[in-house]
C-alpha cells in the first residue's frame, strides 16, 4: 500500500538530475573579481582572482591558474599611498592575499583601491564607519534534544545615523568568519530601536550543504559584529541572495550582484568598523 | 422601429459624452439600413423555448423546407427572410423532440414554438457551438463544453476546463507546476479569467496543478484571443468566459467524485418550476491521507517537513425566472489554498491564498429580439506569506478588491446583431504589504502601497451580414481610467505631494477597437481576417521562477503606463461535412508597456515602491495555428498545433538586444483523443509536446569568501529540454439505474515517466582545499507517472 502511495504522492518530491549544458561558452568574457576589506585598527588586505568560464572543469593546475599574483595593488587614504605585497596565505582561498603593512584603518575614512594589472585599471573606492558594540549576548538550549545552543544578541541603532550591519561566527581554530543566515541588517526598518537578533549559522560556503544553525553547549563561539558602509551592504545582500536563493526554484536567480569596482572586474573592496567577542556556549 | 429608439435612448447618456462614440454610433445606424428588406420578401421572428420549463433553447437549428437555414442563438430567438407561400419549418436539437412546422407567409410575423426533452435521456446533453465556426463573424475562437472537457484524460481524477482549454492552439503551458497560461506569446498576466462575469485574478491552486474551477460547477469555456469583442476590454492576450449552467432544472439531479485527494459533489434542483438552485464543492483532503505518508516515509526531510497543503472551492448558483422575459441569475464562489511547512531550521512557513467572486445578473427579454444584461459583480483576492522562527515573523501580503457594473443591450435585426453598453471597475489594490516582527519589535516598513483607481467604459459593436458570403464585426470600446487618492506620490527630487481621498491623481482615456471580416469561400470553408488593439491598465508583476501566487497585479500609474497591443489575424477555417472541423490560423502581434520588476521576490520584503523599481520594455509575437477536430463517430478528438515566435526588448536588460520571452514556444502540440468502444468503456488518451522555456544560464565563475559565484550570460539565453507528455486514461460506466448511474475511471498522468524539469540550476560542490571542485546544472522536476482512480456518481430523480 505503501508503495502504491507513494506513486500517488512522489509528485511532491524534488528531484534533481544532472544535465550538461553547452551553451553560453560564446559569451564569457575574461574579468579580475576582487575580494578586498579594510578593518579599523587593521591593515588592507586584497584577494584577486580571474572568473572561469562556466564549464571549464576545476582541476588543481586551472584552480592555482586562476589567482593573479603580480598584479599592482595600492590603497589611499586621500593623502597617503601604500602598495601592497603578495603572500602566500593557505587561510584563503586562492591561497594568496595582497597586504599592506603600513596605512591602518580608521573610522570615518575613506579609502582608495587601485589595481593594475596586464594594462588593465581597476579602482574602487569604500569607507570605515565606526564600530558598534553590542548590548549582550546569550543562548538558549535548542535541537531536537535540546542539546545545542542558538546565539542571540542585542544591540541598540544609533538614530542619528544611517547603518548597516553584517553578522558573522566561527568556531575553533578557522581563521575566517562565516557569516550567519540573514547576516545583513539595514536600519531603515528599525532606526534609533534595540534589536533582538536569533542568529542561524550558514554553510561555511555553498559548496556544502551540511549545516547546523545552532552551536554545541560549551563550545566557544567568536563573534564579529561589523558596522558596513552603504556599497558593502548591497553588495553582501546581493550577493547573499545569489549564493542561497539562485537554487530556490521559488525564488529564482536575479543574476545581478551589486559590486563597487569600477573597470573590467567585479567584486567588493569595503571597509568595516567591527566588533569582535569571544563567548562559551553555554544556555 | 422601437428598438432604435430604445437603443438610442438608452445609449444617449452614455455614449454621446464622447465624439468617438457619436462617429460609431451613426456607423452602426447606418448598417442597420441595411435590415430593411423588398416587400416580396417577409420577415419571420420567433423564440424556441422548452415547453415544459419555459427556458429559451438555444442553438437548435431550423431547416425550411429541408435545407439548413440557421442556429437558434442564447436567447432562442431566430429571425429569417421567407417569400411569400407556404414553407415547412423544421426545428431541431440533440435534446429535443424534432418539431416539424406548415406555416403560411404572406406578412412580417413572430411565432413562439415550444420544444419538448427527449423523454429517453438520462445523463444531460450540453451542446457546443459545433461546426459553426466556418459561419460565425465574431471571432469567438474556442468554446469547449463539459462534454469536451471530460474527453481530455483526468489528472489525478480532477478534471479541469482551463487545463481543457490550454490544449487548444495558439494556447501555450508554462509547464509542469506552472499556473500561468500565455496566449499568441503573451504574459500570463494578460488574460482576463471570468466566472460568471466576475474576475478571477488567481485561476489557479498550487502550482498549477488544479486550477480554481471544480468542473462539475461549470457549463462551457470560452476564449478569445484574437478580435476581443468590445463588451470586454483591459486585457492584451485574452479573455477566458467560464459560465455555470444558466439552465433552470425541473428535477433534482446529483453527482459525486471521490479519489485518493479529493473529493467533490453538485447538486441542482428546482425550488420552483421557475427558480433552481445549484451548488458544488471540492475539498481536498491530502492533510490525512497524503502528507503524513511522506512525512513517515522521510521523503521529504532533504527539502521539507511537516508539509500541509489542502484546498477547496465552493460555488452557488441561483436561476430564476421572474417573467417569462426576466431572468434573474446570482453565483458565488469561493475557493483557497493553504500550505505550510517547516524548514530544517526550526522555521515554519505558510501560504494561503483565496479568491473570491460573486455576480447578480438580471436579464430581461424587452423583445423578442432585444435582450437587456445587467450585471453587479465583486471579486476579491488575497495571498498571504509568512515565516516564522520562535519569536521572529516575516511575511508579505497582497490584497485586491473590485466591484464591477456592467449593463448591455443586444439587439437581433435580420442581419445584425447590435450590442452596446457601459461598465464601471472599481479597483482598490494593496499589492506586497511587508512585516517583521523580531521580539516584539515591529520593523518599520512605512505605509503599506495602497492604490485606488476606477475604469468607466461604454462599447457598441455591430455583427453583420454586408452580402451573402461577407460578414463583418466591428466593435469599440472606450474606456476612462483613473487613479485616485488617498495617494503620496514620491519625486525625482525626493519631495511628495499628497492626493486626498477620491482626488484624481492621474487619469487617460483609451480606445480598443476590434474588427473582424469573415467571407466565405463555400459552403463550408471561409477566410477570416482580424485586427484589433487593446490597452491594459493593469499589469501582473512577476517575481518568481516559476509562476508562482506571490505574483501580484499593479495598477496603471502616471510612472507605469499602461501596456498596449496591436493584434493581426487571418485564418483558413473549412469543416468536411459534418464530422471534421478544420482551420489555419496567422497571427501576428506587438505589445508596449511590458513591465519586468528589476529584483526578486526577496526583495519585496522592503518599503519600496514598486513603481519606482520597474523596468519598462516592448514584445512582438507571431505565429500559425493548426487545428483539426473530429466531432462525430466512435473515434472523437482533436490535433492542435502552433508554430510560433515570441521576443522581448528592453532597453536595460540584455543590453536592449532583443531576446526570447519565457515562454516562447516554437512548437507546441497537442493531441487529444477520446475512444468510445461501447456503452460501458471508453478510453481517452493525450499528448502533448512544447519546446522548452527559456532561461538565463551562467556563462562563468568565479570565487569571492569561498563560495562559487556565478556570473549569468545572455537574458534567456539558454532552453529547457523540450517538454512532453502523454495521459491515458479508461471509464467503465455502468449499467444506468432508474435514478443512479457510475462511473469508474483509471487515469495515468505521465505514462512514460518523462522527467519534465520546471527549473534549472547550477550547484557546486566539492572541496577548495583539496582541489576539487565540480559545477553542474540540476533540474527541478516535479511530476512523475501518477496513475490515479476516481468513483463518480450520478442521480438524477423524477421530473
Amino acid at each position: 500500500m505503501r508503495r502504491i502511495l507513494f506513486l500517488f504522492i512522489g509528485f511532491f518530491v524534488l528531484s534533481g538530475c544532472e544535465k550538461n549544458d553547452p551553451s553560453g561558452a560564446d559569451d564569457y568574457r575574461s574579468k579580475i573579481v576582487v575580494e578586498g576589506w579594510i578593518e579599523q585598527g587593521d591593515y588592507p588586505y586584497v584577494i584577486l582572482s580571474r572568473n572561469i568560464p562556466f564549464f571549464a572543469t576545476l582541476d588543481s593546475a586551472q584552480l592555482t591558474d586562476f589567482v593573479i599574483r603580480h598584479a599592482k595593488v595600492s590603497v589611499s587614504d586621500g593623502t597617503r599611498t601604500e602598495i601592497l605585497s603578495s603572500r602566500r596565505d593557505t587561510n584563503y582561498f586562492p591561497p594568496y592575499i595582497y597586504r599592506g603593512s603600513e596605512l591602518r584603518g580608521e573610522a570615518g575614512k575613506t579609502y582608495t583601491l587601485k589595481i593594475e594589472y596586464e594594462g588593465k585599471i581597476l579602482t574602487a573606492s569604500t569607507s570605515i564607519p565606526p564600530r558598534i558594540a553590542l548590548d549582550s549576548i546569550w543562548f538558549v538550549r535548542k535541537g531536537e534534544n535540546n542539546d545545542k545552543a542558538q546565539l542571540f544578541l542585542k544591540f541598540t541603532d544609533n538614530p542619528d545615523e544611517k547603518n548597516y550591519y553584517k553578522l558573522y561566527t566561527k568556531t575553533g581554530s578557522v581563521k575566517r568568519y562565516t557569516p550567519t543566515l540573514l547576516s545583513n541588517q539595514d536600519d531603515k526598518y528599525f532606526n534609533g530601536k534595540q534589536l533582538i537578533i536569533q542568529a542561524n549559522r550558514a554553510p561555511v560556503n555553498n559548496l556544502t550543504v551540511k549545516n547546523d544553525p545552532y552551536f554545541e553547549i560549551g563550545e566557544t563561539v567568536m563573534l564579529k559584529f561589523s558596522s558596513i558602509p552603504k556599497e558593502g551592504y548591497e553588495f553582501w545582500s546581493s550577493f547573499q541572495d545569489e549564493v542561497i536563493n539562485s537554487s530556490n526554484p521559488l525564488i529564482g536567480s536575479t543574476g545581478k550582484i551589486t559590486s563597487n569596482i569600477k573597470g573590467q572586474g567585479i567584486g567588493i573592496w569595503c571597509g568595516y568598523g567591527s566588533s569582535q567577542y569571544q563567548v562559551k556556549a553555554s544556555p | 422601429m422601437h428598438f432604435y429608439n430604445r437603443i438610442a435612448l438608452y445609449s444617449y447618456i452614455s455614449i454621446f459624452r464622447f465624439p468617438v462614440f457619436k462617429s460609431i454610433f451613426i456607423f452602426l445606424l447606418v448598417c442597420s439600413a441595411h435590415a430593411v428588406f423588398s416587400q416580396d420578401q417577409y420577415l419571420l421572428e420567433g423564440y424556441l423555448y422548452d415547453g415544459r420549463s419555459q427556458a429559451p433553447v438555444s442553438n437548435a437549428s431550423l431547416s425550411i423546407n429541408g435545407s439548413t437555414k440557421l442556429l437558434s442563438n442564447d436567447q432562442g430567438y431566430f429571425s429569417v427572410k421567407l417569400s411569400a407561400g407556404k414553407h415547412t419549418l423544421q426545428f431541431s436539437h440533440l435534446a429535443y423532440d424534432t418539431l416539424y412546422q406548415e406555416l403560411s407567409v404572406n406578412a412580417n410575423q413572430q411565432v413562439r414554438f415550444a420544444l419538448f426533452k427527449k423523454s429517453s435521456l438520462m445523463a444531460e446533453v450540453t451542446i457546443s457551438a459545433k461546426g459553426k465556426s466556418v459561419k460565425t463573424i465574431a471571432p469567438d475562437g474556442q468554446t469547449l463544453t463539459r462534454t469536451d472537457i471530460e474527453k481530455i484524460p483526468a489528472f489525478l481524477g480532477q478534471r479541469d476546463p482551463l487545463k481543457a482549454i490550454q490544449a487548444m492552439p495558439g494556447s501555450a503551458k508554462g509547464g509542469d507546476g506552472n499556473s500561468g497560461f500565455y496566449v499568441r506569446g503573451g504574459t500570463s498576466g494578460q488574460n482576463l479569467t471570468m466566472f460568471n462575469d466576475a474576475t478571477i485574478y488567481n485561476p489557479s491552486h498550487l502550482l498549477g496543478f488544479f486550477s480554481v474551477f471544480n468542473n462539475t460547477a461549470v457549463q462551457e469555456i470560452k476564449l478569445h484571443k484574437s478580435a476581443i469583442p468590445a463588451e470586454f476590454g483591459g486585457r492584451l492576450s485574452s479573455i477566458i468566459e467560464i459560465n455555470s449552467s444558466k439552465r433552470i432544472v425541473d428535477s433534482v439531479s446529483a453527482e459525486g467524485d471521490i479519489s485518493l485527494l479529493a473529493a467533490s459533489a453538485n447538486v441542482q434542483t428546482p425550488i420552483t418550476s421557475n427558480w433552481s438552485v445549484s451548488t458544488s464543492a471540492r475539498k481536498t483532503f491530502m492533510n490525512y491521507t497524503v502528507w503524513p505518508q511522506l512525512s513517515s516515509l522521510g521523503l521529504d526531510a532533504r527539502t521539507f517537513n511537516n508539509i500541509r497543503y489542502d484546498f477547496f472551492d465552493l460555488n452557488l448558483n441561483s436561476n430564476l425566472r421572474i417573467t417569462p422575459k426576466n431572468f434573474l441569475y446570482f453565483s458565488a464562489y469561493t475557493g483557497g489554498d493553504d500550505f505550510a511547512f517547516n524548514a530544517r531550521i526550526n522555521v515554519s512557513n505558510g501560504m494561503d491564498w483565496r479568491n473570491t467572486a460573486s455576480s447578480l445578473t438580471w436579464r430581461s427579454i424587452l423583445r423578442d429580439n432585444v435582450i437587456l444584461n445587467t450585471t453587479a459583480s465583486y471579486s476579491g483576492y488575497h495571498f498571504n506569506f509568512g515565516l516564522q522562527q520562535d519569536n521572529f515573523l516575516a511575511g508579505i501580503s497582497s490584497d485586491i478588491k473590485d466591484y464591477n457594473l456592467k449593463s448591455n443591450v443586444s439587439v437581433y435585426l435580420e442581419k445584425h446583431h447590435l450590442k452596446a453598453g457601459i461598465q464601471y471597475i472599481d479597483h482598490k489594490l494593496k499589492p506586497n504589504t511587508p512585516s517583521i516582527t523580531s521580539f516584539g519589535l515591529d520593523y518599520e516598513f512605512g505605509t503599506p502601497n495602497t492604490y485606488f483607481t476606477d475604469e468607466t467604459s461604454v462599447f457598441a459593436s455591430d455583427e453583420f451580414e454586408l452580402s451573402d458570403v461577407t460578414g463583418i464585426y466591428a466593435g469599440v470600446r472606450l474606456t476612462h481610467y483613473r487613479q485616485k487618492g488617498p495617494y503620496t506620490m514620491e519625486h525625482e527630487d525626493k519631495t511628495e505631494t499628497s492626493y486626498s481621498k477620491n482626488s484624481v491623481v492621474s487619469a487617460f482615456t483609451f480606445l480598443e477597437p476590434s474588427l473582424a471580416v469573415r467571407h466565405l469561400l463555400t459552403d463550408n470553408s471561409s477566410l477570416k481576417l482580424s485586427v484589433s488593439r487593446n490597452v491594459q491598465p493593469l499589469h501582473l508583476i512577476s517575481v518568481t521562477a516559476v509562476n508562482f501566487p506571490a505574483d501580484f497585479w499593479m495598477p496603471s500609474l502616471s510612472s507605469l503606463p499602461a501596456e498596449k497591443g496591436q493584434q493581426i489575424s487571418l485564418g483558413y477555417f473549412r469543416n468536411f461535412g459534418s464530422e471534421y472541423e478544420t482551420y489555419v490560423d496567422v497571427y501576428f502581434k506587438k505589445m508596449n508597456g511590458l513591465v519586468e520588476f528589476s529584483g526578486g521576490i526577496m526583495n519585496l520584503i522592503d518599503n519600496l515602491k514598486i513603481e519606482n523599481n520597474l523596468l519598462f520594455g516592448s514584445g512582438t509575437a507571431y505565429g500559425a495555428e493548426f487545428f483539426a477536430k473530429k466531432r462525430t463517430g466512435k473515434l472523437t478528438g482533436w490535433i492542435g498545433y502552433t508554430l510560433a515566435k515570441s521576443s522581448r526588448s528592453f532597453d536595460e536588460i540584455n543590453k536592449g538586444e532583443s531576446f526570447p520571452a519565457k515562454y516562447d514556444r516554437r512548437h507546441d502540440l497537442s493531441l487529444i483523443s477520446a475512444y468510445d468502444l461501447n456503452q460501458r468503456w471508453s478510453f481517452s488518451g493525450s499528448f502533448t509536446y512544447a519546446t522548452g522555456s527559456a532561461y538565463t544560464s551562467p556563462v562563468s565563475r568565479y570565487l569571492i569568501s569561498g563560495n562559487v559565484v556565478n556570473e549569468y550570460g545572455p537574458f534567456n539565453g539558454s532552453r529547457m529540454p523540450a517538454y512532453h507528455r502523454m495521459d491515458f486514461s479508461a471509464t467503465y460506466k455502468s449499467k444506468p439505474r432508474k435514478y443512479f448511474r457510475s462511473e469508474l475511471s483509471l487515469s495515468v498522468y505521465n505514462v512514460y515517466n518523462k522527467q519534465n524539469p520546471i527549473y534549472v540550476y547550477f550547484q557546486a560542490e566539492g572541496d577548495l582545499k583539496e582541489k576539487r571542485v565540480s559545477v553542474s546544472s540540476k533540474s527541478v522536476t516535479i511530476l512523475p507517472v501518477l496513475p490515479s482512480i476516481n468513483y463518480r456518481i450520478f442521480f438524477k430523480g423524477n421530473k
